[in-house]
């Protein structure tokens, strides 16, 4: 990474001063998501205590609640649509006033079944069917420069067998220190901890770099950089340092919960504490769906304006109170029925790096026709208001817009 | 293409930036103050919203050629030139052709053509669809897009016309008054100036942008804006890259390779006539073939809109109070099928208007109107109304009956437009989005932790809402000016909603500060806290977030 010891000291330099920044990653991480209610069922206290014994051996899961920042250090995410292109990581990292660069790779893992510390099974998809997780894999060299100190030891430590759960997923998951996770293929992790969700980019999953390449996490999704001196440098660094054409997204301290790839969504790990989670498997270039889950989260009803849709039930109050909405106010020209694309959709992302909210039928796609994905708005931005003010969050301000896309991100405000 | 000759290109480029720099700099001065003409004289300017909103009555039509150089749209295209013509014509035809000029790297780029014509219920645009910067040129469509809505209701919000380039009411508040630049020519014209921000000119800046690609304007650019000295209609803009680190941040996040002082908009008139009749064609119909979309507004005679012949739905009545000289405009129905069946009456003196719309089938939930989620009472004689919080809406909750007063005039002609209608206005009912549904001690008592800011100066005591956890506290201050302040359960910010969010410091912890939202977010001792405002400043909300003490 640097040609001889004083650019080692300057690594190792940037590296303390950007994890001291970093620490604001950690700034009021708590168990809890945003402005969102716990899930009444607490995955947590059926993990036990030992939930966080690995990590406490390392020095306390539990984060400090004010990161001691140095003010001249400063941590920057960049993420593009899909992966990063290769060699981004070296050609920034040349950049005047870049301490130190950390490429994460992320993608799913497919989980066929788990069982806790004591063997017990745990989760048990369908016979050919998995879980989809999704999971990151880092380079332990360089991503704990990026950690409060209290927390490196866990990742520092992790073997490629051995794995580290968000909190979140934890819950989700049941599971906690010492369990098992069978993937797909029959690949196994062993739960070494569990770490708090902004240590890994709120990832169901976290493994080490060596781990990734055995379970197939290879594409690179986002990269950590600290920097010294003005954002806007490294800002443009960054972007000459890309391939022309190729957008790229940048977020500091406090602009996103959560530095990781796709930051204006959800993370998977929160969408399943509010829409369940199921397991699938590949059928005709799509994929089929856990019968029961389908069953137990999905509801096809009549809303306003849209006639009859196929939904998650979490989802319908807010769809059919935004559509009741424009009709009541005049605005019901404002969506097209016979340019509404649907809702629930079992499949991948366009990218294929993560699994589609629409999957969950958390997301909705309106005016398809006048809007297509990668063109400028067409819609109303009355519509745009309407459906923001019921919690959810527009496509046509992302990356790559996609104005036609709708998508659960809170609870409807007021 | 040989070393030496890049080399020399290269050398050629460090020179080229500061001798364009010059050139232009050169050129504009000249334009902007005219060429031997007087030198800018200091003049008072206190008046100039309320002159520019008087103005607007004395203009019933303008042609005019237009001239737009745009910068830094895109690092391949450093200069775009586009050249056109501006026509208007009282009350609300308005047509705004622009051809793209600029020589581009390739015939890969397409042109920015830009057409808008609006003719009273017709509406259509032609212009490239817009997409990243950073996927240019190829992600253009080489098909612009043609968008014809027809049946329109007069002043229509979602197909605006924009007259800010004929008369920039919207630009100018009087809670904003701009800072004199002097007199000038401009075009052969005797000019006024003054030194404002893009934020303060947003309305005539969009306007340049019905459709099409322009480029993005950091609020803080200054913007150097010259109205004629009479009739106070746009003769030149020009937008300069505002300084500072958050600044530049902004451009780097955008992709604009802007310097700090660079000029990246300048806009001029030339050729300008007022008030004399148009040529024939000066609004020009759309494409043949275009579909139209219905926008569902059926003009009626007033005196059906007045209700003085059998009609059904609401009525709206006439007002005791209408500025001298205005006459009935347009006046008609919209919806009814779904949703409530709307009256729309309209009157004009020319560019000036006013609209009172009303109906009877009003769902309730929150105020007719859309006047957004801070509102001020007004008093109105024996009952009350709601401003919006920039006053350009009146709202009236009344028996059987809700209504709203828009319209270019000052907020406080409004209020009297308002204020002059024979609706007694009601308080809006406590379950009703814009309704104090508690006092301070109680949201105090049922909220533990709640904080509120201390003392705001010059604001009144706060409209308090409590739903269930979360609590919002409303202070309307002089003017336009309020902010609201919303706190509920929650330990993390949600994904931001914006591409240009911005991290900022507030209260010691890491805060999100959302300029296109006038949105401060943070999260603090297991609260998220919302501080939100149209109207004041992200320096002005750190200031109230830093004071907020128990409540």
């Amino acid at each position: 990474m640097t040609g001889g010891p004083g650019g080692r000291a300057a690594f190792a330099r940037g590296l303390r001063l950007g994890a001291a920044a970093v620490l604001g990653l950690a700034l009021g991480a708590g168990v809890a998501f945003g402005l969102q209610r716990p899930p009444s069922r607490s995955g947590a206290e059926r993990a036990g205590p030992s939930a966080t014994s690995r990590v406490a051996a390392g020095g306390s899961a539990t984060l400090p609640t004010r990161p001691a920042t140095a003010p001249a250090d400063r941590v920057l995410l960049a993420w593009t649509p899909g992966r990063l292109p290769a060699g981004l990581a070296g050609r920034v990292r040349r950049a005047p006033g870049v301490r130190a660069v950390t490429v994460v790779k992320g993608g799913r893992l497919d989980l066929a079944a788990s069982a806790d510390a004591d063997g017990r099974a745990v989760d048990r998809p369908p016979r050919g069917m998995t879980i989809p997780l999704e999971a990151i894999a880092f380079d332990p060299a360089t991503y704990t420069g990026f950690l409060p100190a209290s927390a490196r030891a866990a990742f520092r430590g992790l073997v490629p067998t051995e794995a580290l759960l968000g909190a979140t997923s934890a819950r989700l998951r049941h599971l906690g220190p010492g369990g098992r996770l069978r993937l797909a293929g029959g690949r196994r992790l062993t739960v070494a901890g569990v770490v708090d969700d902004a240590l890994v980019g709120a990832a169901e999953v976290a493994v080490s770099r060596a781990g990734g390449r055995a379970v197939g996490l290879t594409r690179d999704r986002y990269a950590l950089l600290a920097y010294r001196g003005g954002r806007a440098a490294v800002a443009g660094a960054v972007r000459r340092a890309l391939p022309g054409g190729l957008p790229v997204r940048l977020r500091g301290p406090g602009e996103t919960p959560f530095f990781r790839a796709g930051d204006a969504v959800l993370p998977q790990a929160m969408v399943k504490e509010r829409f369940g989670e199921f397991a699938w498997r590949p059928a005709g270039g799509g994929f089929v769906q856990d019968s029961a889950w389908q069953a137990a989260n999905l509801a096809a009803v009549r809303v306003p304006i849209l006639g009859r849709v196929r939904c998650n039930r979490v989802l319908l109050p807010a769809l059919a109170g935004a559509m009741r909405e424009l009709e009541q106010h005049n605005l019901a020209g404002l969506v097209d029925p016979a340019a509404f694309a649907g809702c629930w959709n079992s499949r991948l992302t366009r990218s294929g790096s993560g699994v589609s909210r629409h999957a969950w039928g958390a997301a909705v796609d309106l005016n398809v026709a006048g809007n297509p994905t990668g063109l400028a708005s067409a819609q109303d931005p009355r519509l745009v208001e309407v459906m923001e003010r019921w919690g959810f969050t527009w496509g046509g301000r992302w990356l790559i817009p996609d104005p036609a896309h709708f998508e659960y991100l809170r609870l409807p405000a007021g | 293409m040989d070393r030496e000759g890049s080399g020399r290109r290269r050398r050629g480029g460090r020179w080229l930036p500061v001798a364009a720099a010059l050139l232009a700099g050169v050129m504009v001065g000249a334009t902007f103050v005219g060429l031997g003409g007087r030198r800018p004289a200091q003049v008072a300017m206190a008046d100039l919203p309320a002159r520019v909103v008087a103005a607007q009555r004395t203009l019933t039509s303008l042609a005019a050629e237009v001239s737009l150089v745009e910068r830094n749209w895109h690092p391949g295209v450093p200069e775009r030139v586009l050249a056109g013509r501006l026509r208007y014509r009282a009350p609300e035809s308005l047509a705004l052709e622009l051809v793209d000029r600029t020589v581009y790297p390739s015939a890969a780029w397409v042109r920015n053509d830009v057409t808008l014509v609006v003719t009273g219920d017709r509406w259509w645009t032609r212009a490239p669809r817009g997409c990243p910067v950073e996927a240019q040129p190829a992600c253009t469509p080489r098909t612009p897009r043609v968008r014809l809505v027809e049946r329109r209701e007069p002043f229509a919000d979602a197909t605006p016309v924009p007259l800010d380039l004929v008369t920039p009411v919207r630009s100018f508040t009087p809670a904003a008054a701009p800072v004199p630049l002097g007199t000038g020519r401009v075009g052969g014209r005797a000019a006024v100036g003054v030194a404002t921000t893009a934020a303060q000119v947003a309305p005539l800046l969009a306007g340049l942008a019905p459709a099409g690609n322009l480029r993005a304007f950091h609020p803080s650019d200054p913007v150097e804006l010259w109205l004629d000295e009479q009739a106070l209609v746009p003769l030149a803009l020009r937008v300069t890259v505002a300084g500072g680190g958050e600044r530049q941040r902004w451009a780097a996040a955008h992709g604009y390779p802007d310097r700090p002082g660079q000029v990246v908009l300048e806009l001029t008139l030339r050729r300008v006539t007022l008030n004399r009749p148009l040529e024939a064609g000066a609004f020009p119909p759309p494409p043949s073939g275009a579909s139209a979309e219905d926008a569902g507004f059926r003009d009626q005679p007033a005196a059906a809109a007045a209700g003085t012949t059998a009609t059904p739905g609401a009525v709206v009545p006439e007002p005791a109070w209408l500025p001298s000289g205005f006459r009935p405009y347009r006046s008609g129905a919209v919806g009814g099928a779904r949703g409530p069946r709307v009256t729309v009456r309209t009157w004009t003196d020319g560019r000036a208007w006013v609209k009172v719309r009303a109906t009877g089938d009003w769902p309730g939930g929150r105020l007719f109107g859309d006047l957004g989620p801070l509102v001020r009472p007004l008093g109105l004689g024996a009952g009350v109304a709601y401003a919006s919080e920039d006053g350009g809406r009146v709202a009236v909750h009344g028996v059987a009956v809700d209504l709203v007063v828009s319209g270019s005039l000052a907020p406080s002609d409004l209020a009297r437009v308002a204020a002059s209608l024979p609706v007694a206005g009601r308080p809006v009912p406590d379950g009703w989005a814009e309704a104090a549904t508690a006092t301070l001690p109680e949201a105090r008592a049922a909220n533990p932790g709640l904080l509120r800011p201390r003392d705001p100066a010059g604001f009144a005591p706060p409209a308090v809402r409590v739903d269930g956890e979360v609590v919002t506290l409303a202070y309307a201050g002089p003017g336009s000016r309020g902010f609201l302040l919303v706190q509920a359960p929650g330990t993390r910010l949600t994904p931001p909603l914006d591409a240009d969010a911005r991290g900022v410091g507030v209260r010691g912890s890491d805060g999100r500060w959302s300029a296109e939202r006038g949105q401060l977010e943070w999260v603090e001792a297991g609260r998220a806290f919302d501080l939100r405002s149209a109207t004041l400043s992200l320096e002005e909300l750190l200031a109230i977030a830093a004071s907020l003490e128990p409540a």
